[in-house]
């Protein structure tokens, strides 16, 4: 793989306990620009405490986030999408009644400015159009992006916008927490393919997922967490899907060439490997 | 106006549209207006179409409030007091020397007052917004019995300005009725055109995703609830100028024609789905069948079994929608 440069978000000896439960302990993860990590683990594992560490909704009690190399505080979701660091959640967040172009700009609408900035109002048609633009780079076909509210579109459909609009605003980082749970075999394949066009637009995608061959297929690089400590962090090439099933259940990972040691301290060389 | 515009496109497996539900709508009325005027010769008639308006006017502006309201997902049956409520405050303030315009602001404040406390109650203590508006609908309608010491009195206004203009025409149609119209208008262009109206149907369609994107959810109902205080405000002082005076159980019970209204015109009772026009729509159409009860001599004690079984049609329909919805999402 070829040299990804420097991570454009980063978090470095990240920790968090629930009372007595350690949820995180000590874990660096980095995301590099135009590539796919896939964050894998059993349950429990302390996926989504990183996840969610990453993008604002919870803080750690212990470690440090670097955004472009640079110290920086992630106190609420709000300061993430600032960032450009968006999330696809499990559930979509999408509002069923409302159509593709208004769940694209949901919080975000463009309104018209100058004298009639106050009143809000919404530039409709220019929504319409950055949003069929962004469903047509992606190759997402809908029947509308405007009129027909996403409950009448299939689940792949709707996980398709719920991405797009994801990548519409991640301009850095795009977590998606199991985008593929609730597809058929076709959606998924999709949806996986969506993931790829996304992180080709040079933007870091971080995967998190419990189904092992998606992993394999579009990840670039493999981030196993057992009992919130990461015990790998590895290229996704050579790795096969027994071995990835062993890191997750626990597997010394000493006795294999090919992963980095517990609490592997250079992200960037696994990634670089 | 603006809702009637909504692009939709039928495609594969695509159910009839908002706009389509509306042009139903508008086919019953027009039945219904037939079947009327075969049973009475007084139904097509300019006086009988302005005593519609006028007893529709104050209803549609009380409908406005209400329907964005439930489109945020909560609900204010408190309506009718708060209407008698500023009923009486206005009355009360005019009739101690206010000007008309400070009167009219005075019962205005007094229905924002009560839309605040609604909305400290239902979105900041979170009760529950049907039992929570019941509540404050005995309070304020106490309120508004003994505001200014009258008890159950009513109030004759002295300054006739806001009656001459209720019971005014312009080009035929009754005052009331344009400004029924210019609240409906209002309401849905601040519906379908701003990012406020965006963000009521939001919080209502799904307040989880609302609040992930950003939104400020709590304000938006809140927003919602001081609307519909507002608009029942402006009906309170419509209703004193259309009877001369401020009865305080005026509006008793409106809360269920509105309802009945609201959701004959394709509103959902769990929110995130509504129109405006639908709603006066739907105003309009219990208006024409009250009206026809009236001229075909129906016993009085038989229009709230018309009123109940038009509501239940219309949740019935709004319950199979949902039902329909929910298995989609099934399969």
């Amino acid at each position: 793989m070829s040299d990804r440069g420097s991570p454009v978000f980063e978090g470095q000896g990240l920790s968090k306990r629930y009372g007595p439960v350690v949820a995180l302990d000590d874990v660096d993860f980095a995301v590099y620009p135009g590539q796919v990590v896939a964050l894998v683990g059993d349950n429990g594992a302390g996926k989504s405490t990183l996840v969610k560490i990453l993008s604002g909704a919870v803080q750690p009690d212990e470690g440090t986030i670097l955004f472009h190399g640079e110290k920086a505080t992630i106190n609420n979701p709000h300061d993430a999408r600032q960032r450009g660091i968006e999330t696809v959640y499990q559930d979509l967040a999408l509002v069923p009644a409302r159509d593709t172009t208004a769940n694209m700009f949901l919080g975000r609408e463009l309104v018209y400015g100058g004298v009639l900035r106050p009143l809000c109002l919404l530039k409709r048609r220019a929504m319409a159009k950055f949003t069929e633009q962004r469903l047509a780079e992606l190759g997402i076909r809908l029947p509308s992006a405007t009129g027909v509210p996403v409950e009448r579109l299939s689940g792949g459909q709707r996980q398709a916008v719920a991405v797009a609009r994801a990548s519409a605003w991640a301009t850095n980082v795009l977590f998606m927490d199991e985008p593929t749970a609730a597809l058929g075999v076709q959606q998924t394949a999709a949806v996986l393919e969506l993931v790829r066009k996304v992180a080709s637009q040079g933007i870091g995608v971080v995967l998190i997922t419990h189904i092992m061959p998606h992993v394999m297929d579009v990840a670039d690089r493999l981030v196993v967490l057992r009992h919130g400590r990461k015990v790998a962090d590895i290229p996704s090439d050579g790795v096969t899907t027994e071995e990835l099933v062993r890191l997750i259940v626990g597997f010394d990972p000493e006795d294999n060439p090919h992963l980095a040691h517990d609490g592997a301290r250079d992200a960037s060389s696994g990634a670089g490997a | 106006m603006s809702e009637a515009t909504v692009r939709v496109r039928r495609g594969h497996g695509i159910r009839r549209g908002l706009a389509s539900d509306q042009l139903g709508l508008l086919v019953a009325i027009a039945v219904l207006s037939v079947a009327i005027s075969q049973q009475t010769p007084y139904f097509f008639d300019q006086t009988n179409f302005s005593n519609i308006g006028v007893a529709i006017s104050y209803i549609g502006i009380i409908t406005a409030g209400f329907t964005l309201v439930m489109i945020a997902g909560g609900i204010d049956l408190s309506v009718g007091a708060v209407a008698a409520l500023a009923g009486q405050v206005f009355a009360y303030t005019l009739n101690n020397g206010t000007s008309v315009l400070l009167a009219v602001a005075l019962a205005i404040a007094a229905g924002a007052a009560c839309g605040l406390f609604n909305a400290l109650l239902m979105v900041v203590v979170g009760i529950n917004a049907i039992v929570g508006t019941i509540a404050t609908q005995f309070l304020f309608r106490g309120l508004a019995y003994t505001f200014g010491g009258g008890g159950a009195a009513s109030t004759a206004i002295a300054d006739t300005t806001i009656s001459d203009l209720a019971n005014g025409k312009w080009l035929g149609v009754p005052v009331p009725t344009y400004l029924m119209c210019a609240v409906f208008l209002a309401v849905g262009l601040l519906y379908r055109l701003t990012r406020f109206g965006s963000n009521v149907a939001a919080v209502g369609g799904n307040k989880v995703a609302a609040r992930r994107a950003g939104i400020r959810v709590g304000f938006t109902l809140a927003s919602a609830y001081v609307i519909s205080s507002v608009c029942a405000a402006l009906a309170g002082v419509l209703l004193v100028g259309l009877n001369g005076g401020s009865v305080p159980s005026s509006a008793m019970g409106i809360e269920l024609t509105v309802l009945a209204g609201v959701i004959i015109g394709g509103t959902s009772l769990v929110g995130g789905v509504g129109s405006i026009l639908g709603a006066a729509l739907g105003v309009l159409g219990l208006g024409i069948l009250t009206n026809g009860l009236n001229l075909l001599g129906v016993s009085a004690f038989m229009k709230p079994v018309a009123l109940g079984t038009a509501l239940l049609l219309a949740i019935s329909i709004d319950s199979l929608k949902q039902r329909r919805r929910a298995f989609k999402d099934e399969r």
